[in-house]
């Protein structure tokens, strides 16, 4: 049971929203209680869902005086639990926040809610050959507001960048409920301006919640050229890319399945024709002048010679393409056939080092005896070992989270790092101190103290909560969580 | 719950789904509504927590699963393959029992399609008093009085007379060379208002050199029944309807909604004679784009949209057929229509049990649709029919609403 | 060493313990490269500040062309660098800006010249650095791509050294263009020159670099540079109907003597706005990343500041008087608060100056 104060605080919030805009049964609020990283649950004291940039000020405003914790959510994709609920904090959706409120098409350059979803965006430009280029493999559904948070990637960063590479200015509600502006529509920061806009993207959550964001649109490539080679060996594969590389080409994207997401993904509706018995799978996509894309194709053509190449596949018309393309980016959901859980890891080493990265990865998984699976961005060195389990299997959840943990570890041993793109959220921070010792967290908490001082916007997230600070702010939630537990 | 086998067959169902999203964005009460409860993945989590027993209250998330349209949009996107449709209608059915609904409306309901729906002499009856009130003036008199919302009155479609309405059972045999024989499924409710259109479907084959059988003893497809968790009775339903079309000819179907069901009932009734039953189920346009045209459509000098019913669609896959046939309609302009695979709210008699939702949902399509600039909307089922007919009207638009086999005829004016 | 204003000492670092001695020795402190650059931002607050060097701290420390990545220190100059980046077929693809690493990347003053072109906000991986009071830590990685931690590397870009000090940057790199060929449309009128280089930044595959330039005498010009592979750099000039100029390095403007030089950015729909507010004979320059220089006199500085509101268009005086220097365009006021509370956060006792 709540107390009367909470009930009251709820009643309230219902009273300014309506019941469909602010959910309180705690039976329905089960659907909120984890994103697309599902180990680590946390049940919200309420959601709301806010339709204007005014109305999620008064929300945080009034949270503000009530000292409660909240979080922002758009399509809850997220891979490492970024807008799970903390310390029973609110989740503000911003799902109805998804209009694009200007394009300047000369400009390049667009103007959208931070609920719209990211392929909407290029779907609604696409007419003047203009897209946004940032594209996380859950693209179809997430939402820019949470790109942004998480400062995702995609297979196509390799060559044009993270989402921070793209955004030029946000409106943010601060934690405190003040309305702050960073950037311009011509630069993200003034010449004597600090890089508020670079700070805050990334920043998952806990510097305030964007409600309008400028953003950089990219002309659509005269040519985009997609070829798909499979390799007997990983090692091939891998080799491959270092040739690519090496010979001063810039692919779009260069993306490697390894065998047994290639079978997932053969067996779902994704289904995209890839050969079943390579050990490899590497998917290069060139765009430019046409020329240009001719020019690396034939060179990309022989490397795959040199490196026996068990069969090649390639496709110019968008289609094809799609197809190509298909399986890669639904090899996440491809994994739910393969046991009832997923734990998607992001582990990034440099790219000159995959080969004996993975060779080690396999060794953990077999130690470990978890199912384990890899796709990953090659261009960047961005591993996602997929590891399918079955997470009522208490003993078998154990082994899993010890070898993410060791893979992580392994990752930072090799100079590399515990995430390319998906964030620490909740489900990192643990790993966080493989990477960074106390006096970086010291000065990134002071950072933190500066945006989110009384730690109310997504509490305990990006990094690690340190003795001794935000103590204070804590305290009511703690309050009413004991009292709470109490009048159960 | 967890003691019955059904409870767990369906929970084994929610573990396919890891939870990646990849749905939501098809779902048109997310759309509408922005709630994770709202979307598929939500609800099959919701779904989830109930057969683990971490829902405290059912009736408290009996909303959110009842919102859902079933149309299975969620299904089409699904990269874990989650059969959502036959989930969320074990789950329905299975609350149904546990946790009845309340009140007088659902007990109508359900009273209405157990003992008039699912018996077609008994509809026909409801059918010929309900044309009888019609023209003495009792639906006008609703109207005005107020007892029959307007919106709900565009939605309800008029009665036809007599002669549309007449069942259509027996053989029938084509003028020309035979090229092979099919038995044709006329549905209940679609027999007794859209029974020109079974009148058509039937000219359609016959003019492509099918012979036709209607079995007399056919019954309602008990889909209905199925969504609103009466899946005994579907099971009764489907079980005549097997006996009834015995032999090993095509069934053809001409309404999404009914053939969807149809083609379930081999996974409903789990037995060899169902599963046969079910593969020999096909809708008109997929069968006719099999076997090809013989007859060449009559010209159609006018610009068509082509609406998917979510049952033809993302139910049956049955995606390219219809737009294949239209364009092989002489002077048919086929108009680019990127919402097509989207919803229209109608659902079955999801739009009376859910006006608001359904009202938003039916409105988003026919801005959509008049986007398009098309003079005319072709949709294979029934029910969208309706639901667009009338949205289309209450935006201002004078579109005509046909079913897609309408256009195929090689002579519209004859049947 | 061009400083124009008091320093009561100048201590020249030679390791990170001395850099650290130097910080939180007693007094202000102004963190400088080699100091070539001290004339393009305002001067320090305190009247008394000890010059701090990192030209000394000039050591490549890693480069791997395979992963293309490097770490440098903040003393390094960029020729050096560049020497040593193209003997392995690499290049760090943002315009130089002062003569260090550290320093280019602490003014983060240059915009990318094309539109689609890296500035050092893109290029910053991750640093090693000491705060003002001594203590080291480090942020951001050494690989591609990583968000661990809150991205403090942005913040480093654009600090002007007043938040911490680097010892070491981690770039990205890019392979080294096998072809690049200058062009340039000269003697246009404003139009014809504003058209021509919208039509030029819209294009499916732009140029790398992309400038329009005034000149004293009023004439326009509008060039700029194409990189790839040799036959696409030359099919693409033929396509926009382009001849090959000769390298055109020396586009930049600068003050003229006793003038003054603004720099800023505004939308390229609001060009034709800016240069109608701007005296016929204002040299200046508009870039494909959105950036304008402008040469004035400083009673035309004092006209235009009084024209310029804040808000799409951002600017500040760059080169002048030291006292003239670092006017600038006001952001909004929780940037402005939060700016302040950066620098307390990070330098509590404000001598990072």
């Amino acid at each position: 049971m709540l107390s009367t104060h909470m009930q009251d605080v709820l009643r309230q919030l219902q009273d300014r929203f309506g019941e469909q805009r602010a959910l309180v049964a705690p039976d329905e609020l089960r659907a909120y209680e984890c994103d697309g990283f599902t180990i680590e649950k946390g049940l919200p004291l309420a959601v709301v869902v806010p339709e204007t940039t005014a109305e999620v000020q008064w929300v945080v405003q009034f949270f503000n005086t009530h000292g409660i914790p909240f979080v922002a959510r758009g399509a809850g994709t997220c891979l490492s639990g970024g807008p799970t609920p903390n310390r029973d904090a609110v989740v503000i959706e911003t799902a109805r926040m998804k209009a694009v409120l200007d394009v300047d098409y000369d400009d390049m350059i667009a103007v959208v809610q931070p609920g719209l979803v990211n392929l909407h965006l290029t779907r609604e430009v696409c007419g003047e050959h203009l897209h946004y280029a940032p594209d996380p493999s859950s693209q179809s559904v997430c939402t820019i507001g949470g790109n942004i948070a998480e400062n995702s990637g995609g297979p196509h960063c390799f060559k044009y960048g993270m989402t921070t590479d793209h955004v030029l200015a946000v409106e943010v509600v601060l934690p405190d409920g003040r309305l702050a502006k960073f950037g311009h529509p011509s630069a993200a920061r003034g010449p004597h301006e600090l890089d508020l806009v670079g700070l805050f993207t990334g920043s998952e959550g806990t510097f305030g919640i964007a409600t309008e964001i400028t953003v950089r649109l990219s002309p659509d490539p005269e040519c985009v050229y997609t070829m798909l080679a499979s390799f007997q060996t990983m090692e091939a594969a891998c080799g491959a890319v270092s040739s690519i590389v090496s010979a001063g080409i810039v692919p779009a994207a260069l993306e490697i399945l390894d065998q047994a997401t290639i079978r997932a993904v053969e067996a779902s509706v994704f289904r995209a024709g890839y050969p079943q018995d390579a050990a490899a799978v590497l998917l290069v996509e060139l765009d430019g002048a046409e020329l240009a894309v001719e020019e690396d194709a034939a060179e990309i053509r022989e490397t795959f010679r040199t490196h026996d190449a068990i069969r090649v596949q390639e496709a110019s018309d968008p289609e094809e393409r799609t197809r190509l393309w298909k399986g890669r980016k639904g090899a996440f959901g491809a994994m739910g056939r393969l046991s009832t859980d997923l734990y998607v890891l992001d582990g990034v080493v440099p790219r000159t080092r995959l080969v004996e990265t993975l060779q080690k990865v396999t060794e953990i998984g077999e130690r470990h005896r978890v199912t384990l699976t890899n796709v990953f961005h090659a261009g960047d060195g961005n591993l996602h070992p997929n590891i399918s389990f079955d997470g009522r299997d208490e003993d078998e959840r154990a082994r899993v989270l010890q070898a993410g943990h060791e893979i992580l570890e392994l990752c930072v041993a090799m100079g590399g790092s515990i995430t390319g793109e998906h964030g620490v959220g909740s489900e990192k921070l643990s790993h966080v101190p493989l990477m960074f010792d106390d006096a970086d967290l010291d000065t990134m908490e002071r950072v933190r103290r500066v945006f989110n001082p009384r730690d109310l916007c997504n509490p305990g997230k990006a990094i690690p909560e340190r003795s001794g600070c935000a103590e204070v702010s804590k305290w009511p939630a703690m309050v009413e969580h004991v009292l709470r537990q109490e009048e159960a | 719950m967890t003691d019955l086998p059904k409870a767990i067959d369906s929970y084994t169902k929610s573990l396919d789904c890891v939870h990646c999203g990849l749905c939501i964005e098809a779902c048109p009460t997310y759309d509408v509504l922005g709630l994770e409860t709202d979307s598929p993945r939500g609800r099959i989590y919701l779904m989830r927590a109930l057969a683990e027993e971490r829902i405290e209250d059912p009736y408290s998330i009996r909303p959110a699963l009842d919102r859902c349209l079933g149309c299975r949009a969620c299904e089409t996107v699904c990269p874990s393959g989650v059969q959502y449709g036959q989930l969320i209608e074990t789950v329905r059915s299975e609350m149904a029992d546990r946790w009845p609904e309340k009140g007088l409306a659902s007990r109508l309901r359900r009273f209405l399609l157990t003992h008039v729906v699912a018996r077609q002499g008994r509809l026909r009856l409801a059918f010929r008093f309900a044309w009888l009130a019609e023209r003495i003036g009792l639906r006008w008199l609703a109207r005005k009085t107020g007892l029959l919302p307007a919106t709900m009155d565009r939605l309800v479609p008029h009665v036809p007379a007599g002669r549309f309405r007449r069942s259509l059972a027996g053989l029938h045999k084509p003028k020309g060379e035979v090229r092979g024989r099919v038995q044709l499924f006329t549905g209940c409710v679609m027999e007794q208002v859209f029974g020109d259109i079974n009148q058509k479907t039937l000219t359609l084959l016959l003019d492509n050199g099918f012979e036709v059988e209607v079995p007399k003893q056919q019954r309602c497809c008990g889909a209905l029944h199925l969504h609103n968790g009466q899946a005994s009775v579907t099971h009764g339903l489907a079980r005549e309807n097997i006996e009834a079309f015995s032999g090993d000819v095509p069934v053809i179907h001409n309404s999404a909604g009914c053939g969807a069901a149809l083609a379930e009932y081999g996974e409903v009734l789990g037995d060899e004679d169902a599963e046969r039953f079910s593969a020999r189920c096909r809708d008109i346009t997929a069968f006719l784009d099999d076997v090809g045209m013989s007859a060449t459509p009559a010209p159609f000098p006018h610009r068509v949209a082509y609406d998917a019913p979510c049952h033809l669609c993302h139910a049956q896959k049955v995606r390219r057929a219809p737009s294949d046939l239209l364009r092989q309609v002489p002077d048919l302009e086929l108009v680019q229509h990127p919402d097509s695979e989207n919803c229209c709210g109608s659902a079955g008699i999801y739009n009376i049990l859910q006006p608001e939702l359904a009202g938003e949902i039916g409105r988003k399509k026919a801005r959509h649709l008049i986007e398009t600039g098309a003079e005319v909307v072709a949709t294979g089922n029934p029910g969208c029919m309706m639901q667009i007919r009338a949205h289309l009207a209450e935006c201002g638009s004078n579109s005509r609403v046909v079913h897609p086999i309408e256009l195929l005829l090689a002579d519209r004016d004859k049947s | 060493m061009s400083v124009d204003f008091r320093v009561v000492e100048t201590r020249s670092v030679t390791s990170r313990a001395e850099l650290r001695d130097a910080l939180t020795g007693a007094g202000a402190v102004r963190l400088a490269g080699r100091g070539t650059t001290q004339d393009r931002v305002p001067p320090p607050a305190s009247r008394d500040v000890v010059l701090v060097e990192l030209a000394k701290l000039d050591r490549l420390l890693r480069l791997e062309p395979g992963d293309l990545t490097c770490s440098v220190e903040p003393g390094m100059t960029r020729e050096a660098l560049d020497a040593e980046l193209a003997a392995c077929g690499t290049c760090l693809p943002c315009e130089p800006d002062g003569t260090t690493i550290g320093g280019s990347f602490a003014r983060g003053a240059r915009a990318p010249l094309g539109p689609a072109g890296h500035s050092p906000r893109t290029l910053l991986l991750g640093f090693e650095g000491v705060r003002a009071d001594g203590t080291a830590f480090k942020a951001g990685a050494k690989v591609v791509k990583s968000v661990a931690g809150f991205d403090l590397p942005k913040l480093f870009v654009g600090s002007r050294g007043r938040l911490f000090c680097v010892t070491a940057l981690h770039l990205k790199l890019r392979p080294l263009p096998p072809h690049s060929e200058w062009f340039a449309e000269r003697s246009l009128d404003r139009d014809g020159a504003v058209d021509r280089f919208w039509t030029l930044r819209r294009l499916r595959t732009p140029p790398a670099a992309l400038v329009l330039r005034r000149d004293d005498d009023g004439a326009y010009e509008v060039l700029g540079r194409f990189e790839g592979r040799a036959g696409v750099v030359e099919q693409q000039l033929r396509a926009s109907g382009l001849t090959p100029s000769e390298p055109r390095a020396g586009w930049r403007i600068d003050a003229r003597p006793g003038g003054e030089l603004l720099t800023g950015y505004c939308k390229p729909r609001n060009l034709p706005t800016l240069l109608s507010a701007l005296p016929e004979s204002a040299p200046m320059t508009f870039t494909g990343g959105c950036q304008f220089d402008v040469a004035l006199t400083p009673a035309e500085s004092d006209t235009l500041w009084s024209t310029l509101s804040s808000g799409e268009t951002t600017a500040e005086t760059e080169r002048g008087a030291p006292e003239r220097r670092g006017r600038a365009t006001t952001p909004d006021p929780a940037s402005e608060e939060l700016t302040a509370s950066l620098r307390t956060a990070l330098d509590p006792e404000g001598r990072l100056q």
